[in-house]
């Protein structure tokens, strides 16, 4: 009898610790599913996640100049790391809407993920294209067929600097079967040039003006221009669950009309100071670099012709388990 | 030999640091400041000067001088010092959790063999994970931020906790159990008078390795996923190519880590008295 | 006879209760889940197969083996000896002392650049980077064990002649080894998780190349094969250290 009694202590023990557990992991879970809330004021809470860097800027110019408050949008910005961070933060409801790769959106369009694209971010134009294939100083490389049996450093495989790298090579006639691609974060790759540890690498900016600042490397190729044939299309779009589109097409609206306003903002080279200034305040980036930065120039609305060129990078060099239509991952709305 | 192996190997072999924290920190010596162990620093840091001011010049390697200044700057602007604040806060609530439910845990599969061969098998899955590795998972259950940081630190820092609790309680000799219970008291009273005070020394020593791999992973799942403290403050400097204040940030980092060293070794002398003698003589 | 069988044999399914009831816990909440963060175990298992049988174990699950395997190495004898070096002399003890604790506070995410610096982007920087992880519990270890040999066996020897080197070798090491044992074992899963994190940055194959990969691919069932093998991985390495270490400390008892 005794026996029982101690077993059914233990057992005790071993549940309310179990709870312990379980309680603090689940703890802020049940946040519901959409996450959005509306307010007494007439106002909408959301909380929406973005890269700490020139291509995710729109929320902090957004926030910061008050276009979301004048559409009735109650924002908190939330810097997250990088990709996968993103689309979780989406996924699990902890952010409404989130700044990500066209690409991203897509491979999970593909693993049938309901992802889709509300808003447009940076654009690459041919005289802004925000990322370059650069050389160290003194490399005997000078054009993109030397690459040849090199090595060349990206942030991530299967990413646009990736790909675009691939397209530029392929479009050139190298065999990319060839290339050996280092992933290499790109704070990294100034020391990798300086090492003589990599023949190349794709970096973004701003790294690229770092880099040639420092004396370091210099630009060999600008791998976007082989995506669209030179042609306008989105580098990063604010992307959202599908359903919330779908239930909430108005918050859609307003949260594309308040970026269109930090878009026309942002776009005026008037504003280009305190652009300047917003983007220090989010990520302590350097007088000195940020003097030397070229501002990416966004755009509001998104179009199948500006997405689908990125998906069919991505088929090109069979990224993509299966194939994935651009108006299928675009919210309609309005 | 063969029988206390396994119930004695583990928390002798974590109690290791034990002796290196209590020579520095023995009552009268405590005032005194370790003056050779500064001037080995010194020393080292000097080295280092000499070093990338002549040998290794990369423009990704600051002189040590060039991470003092910046880490004075830092300090006056106080940037640093709030990620200090958001740090710990989720480290100690990471800690906290881990404590209790690796005390717990520990305890409860320690006092029952059935509930011990129960979970043995998902626990020794479990255990050898790289806490790393859940990151991702982590993100997608619990979103990026504090709340993904706080269990991954649980995750991370339960396991020396709860085995050294397992081990203690099981440790226990069986002499004072059948004496405690021939005094009448009940097994509950045992095990809360006898065998928890005995396991107290384990678990103290499972709590101070915890404690530094706690830090270890709070600065961890910052860099990792920019959610905030001085791991994000780390990141966001290498992001905006601030070298040496991304050194500075990392300086902090040791320090922290070197005063929870000390404050858990000194903590451990205090609420463990009872045991400490025994320590001292196996340390001679 | 026959109901004590009954009875062995029941005490040796217990410990599968529970890992076999979350297994089809698995499978089922996977399979009426509608999200897709939890693929069914079937499906997980599946994966496993085609990305792991064999093709990714060369790929990515040998390198990676291959680095831990030289990063613990290299780690362990670090240890061991600047352990001795220190355990034996108190005053290189009080010299040291608190660099150590500081270094050994630093995350290894934060020791990475200096890795690259040092060692580039190949395996050297990983294997470092494993060393270092691996080196302060073994470290802390020898050191404490280093101090566990009594004063007086070191006295007697050296009356005997013995010289400070061979003093060390003959006498403290030996004394010692227990401890180094311990520390040795608490260096292996911190050698694993210093293998993927490693392999999350700059990373051309292995376990946590393979793990990012699938997380930007939302191959879930992907990841969680990475989780197993790791499980896997983890279980396999304690439990030869265990058995090696059973056999040599019997060894030792011996001496």
């Amino acid at each position: 009898m005794r026996r029982i009694t101690q077993r059914r202590g233990i057992a005790a023990v071993a549940t309310a610790a179990l709870l312990v557990l379980v309680s603090a992991c689940g703890g802020s879970d049940s946040s519901g599913s959409s996450g959005a809330s509306e307010n007494a004021d007439g106002t909408t809470s959301i909380t929406i996640a973005t890269v700490g860097s020139d291509s995710g800027s729109q929320a902090f110019y957004a926030k910061n100049k008050g276009f979301f408050e004048k559409h009735d949008l109650d924002v908190k910005v939330n810097v997250v790391a990088n990709v996968p961070e993103l689309a979780a933060a989406v996924e699990s409801g902890d952010a409404q809407f989130a700044l990500t790769s066209p690409t991203s959106v897509a491979s999970a369009s593909a693993a049938g993920i309901g992802f889709q694209i509300v808003a447009g971010g940076a654009v690459y134009t041919k005289d802004n294209p925000g990322v370059w294939v650069m050389v160290p100083t003194g490399s005997d490389i000078t054009s993109v067929e030397d690459l040849k049996g090199k090595s060349i450093a990206v942030n991530a495989l299967n990413t646009m600097p990736h790909l675009s790298t691939l397209a530029t090579l392929d479009d050139a006639g190298v065999d990319t079967g060839s290339i050996d691609f280092v992933t290499l974060d790109f704070t990294q790759v100034g020391q990798a040039f300086e090492s003589g540890q990599v023949d190349a690498a794709t970096v973004t900016a701003p790294f690229n003006a770092q880099i040639e600042t420092d004396g370091l490397g210099t630009v060999l190729a600008s791998p976007y221009d082989a995506v669209n044939g030179t042609d306008d299309f989105y580098n990063t779009i604010w992307f959202g669950q599908r359903d919330l589109a779908e239930d909430k097409p108005e918050l859609v609206e307003s949260f594309q009309a308040a970026l269109a306003d930090a878009n026309a903002w942002a776009n005026d080279p008037a504003n280009e100071e305190e652009r300047k200034t917003i983007l220090q305040e989010y990520t302590s980036l350097t007088d000195a670099t940020l003097a030397d930065l070229q501002l990416l120039q966004f755009g509001d609305e998104v179009t199948d012709e500006m997405i689908q060129p990125v998906i069919d990078v991505m088929s090109r060099f069979k990224v993509l388990p299966k194939p994935v239509k651009a108006s299928d991952i675009i919210v309609q709305v309005g | 030999m063969s029988t206390t192996t396994p119930v004695l190997d583990e928390p002798v072999a974590e109690a290791a640091p034990a002796p290196l924290a209590r020579r520095t920190g023995r009552r009268r010596r405590r005032v005194r400041v370790n003056l050779r162990g500064l001037a080995f620093a010194v020393g080292l840091l000097l080295v280092i000067e000499v070093l990338t001011a002549t040998v290794i010049t990369s423009l990704y390697v600051p002189r040590p001088s060039e991470v003092v200044h910046a880490l004075w700057l830092e300090l006056q602007r106080g940037d640093i010092l709030s990620g200090v604040g958001t740090t710990m806060g989720a480290y100690a609530r990471g800690l906290g959790i881990a404590i209790v439910a690796g005390v717990l845990l520990g305890a409860a599969l320690g006092a029952s063999r059935t509930a011990w061969e129960l979970f043995r098998i998902v626990i020794e899955f479990l255990r050898p994970l790289p806490s790393v590795a859940l990151i991702p998972f982590s993100i997608l259950l619990l979103g990026v931020g504090s709340t993904t940081t706080v269990a991954m630190i649980v995750y991370a820092s339960l396991w020396p906790i709860l085995f050294n609790t397992y081990y203690g309680v099981r440790g226990v000799n069986e002499v004072s159990v059948d004496a405690a219970r021939t005094f009448g008291l009940k097994r509950w009273q045992v095990f809360l008078r006898v065998q928890i005070p005995s396991a107290a020394t384990n678990i103290a020593t499972g709590v101070r390795v915890s404690s530094a791999i706690a830090l270890i992973l709070v600065i961890t799942v910052e860099i990792l996923t920019r959610s905030g403290g001085l791991g994000y403050y780390i990141v966001r400097m290498q992001v905006a190519i601030r070298t040496e204040d991304m050194y500075a940030g990392i300086v902090v980092v040791g320090v922290l880590g070197y005063a929870i060293a000390m404050l858990m070794g000194a903590l451990e002398r205090r609420l463990v008295f009872w045991n400490a003698d025994v320590l001292e003589d196996g340390n001679r | 006879m026959m109901n004590r069988y009954v009875i062995a044999t029941g005490r040796r399914l217990v410990p599968w209760i529970v890992p076999v009831t979350l297994l089809v816990l698995w499978e089922y909440a996977g399979r009426h889940s509608e999200s897709i963060y939890l693929p069914p175990l079937s499906d997980v298992l599946v994966t496993l197969r085609d990305d792991w049988m064999w093709e990714r174990t060369r790929t990515d699950l040998l390198p990676s083996l291959e680095r831990f395997a030289l990063g613990y190495l290299l780690g362990a004898v670090l240890g061991i000896v600047l352990g001795m070096a220190i355990g034996s002399s108190r005053r290189v003890a009080e010299y040291t002392t608190p660099t150590m604790e500081f270094l050994r506070a630093l995350p290894a995410v934060a020791v990475l650049p200096i890795a690259v610096l040092l060692f580039g982007l190949g395996d050297g920087m990983r294997i470092s980077i494993i060393a270092f992880g691996v080196m302060f519990p073994v470290l802390v270890n020898t050191i404490a064990g280093a101090r566990s040999c009594r004063q007086e066996r070191i006295d007697v020897a050296r009356m005997y002649g013995l010289s400070r080197l061979q003093v060390v070798r003959r006498v403290v090491l030996p004394s010692a080894i227990p401890m180094i044992s311990a520390g040795l074992r608490v260096g292996l899963p911190i050698a694993l998780i210093m293998m993927v994190v490693s392999e999350l940055v700059g990373g051309q194959n292995g376990i946590g190349f393979y793990l990012i990969q699938a997380q930007s691919l939302f191959n879930i069932s992907g990841m969680f094969t990475a989780l197993i093998i790791l499980g896997v991985l983890g279980n396999v390495i304690n439990n030869t250290y265990a058995w090696v270490e059973n056999r040599r400390l019997h060894w030792a008892s011996h001496l």
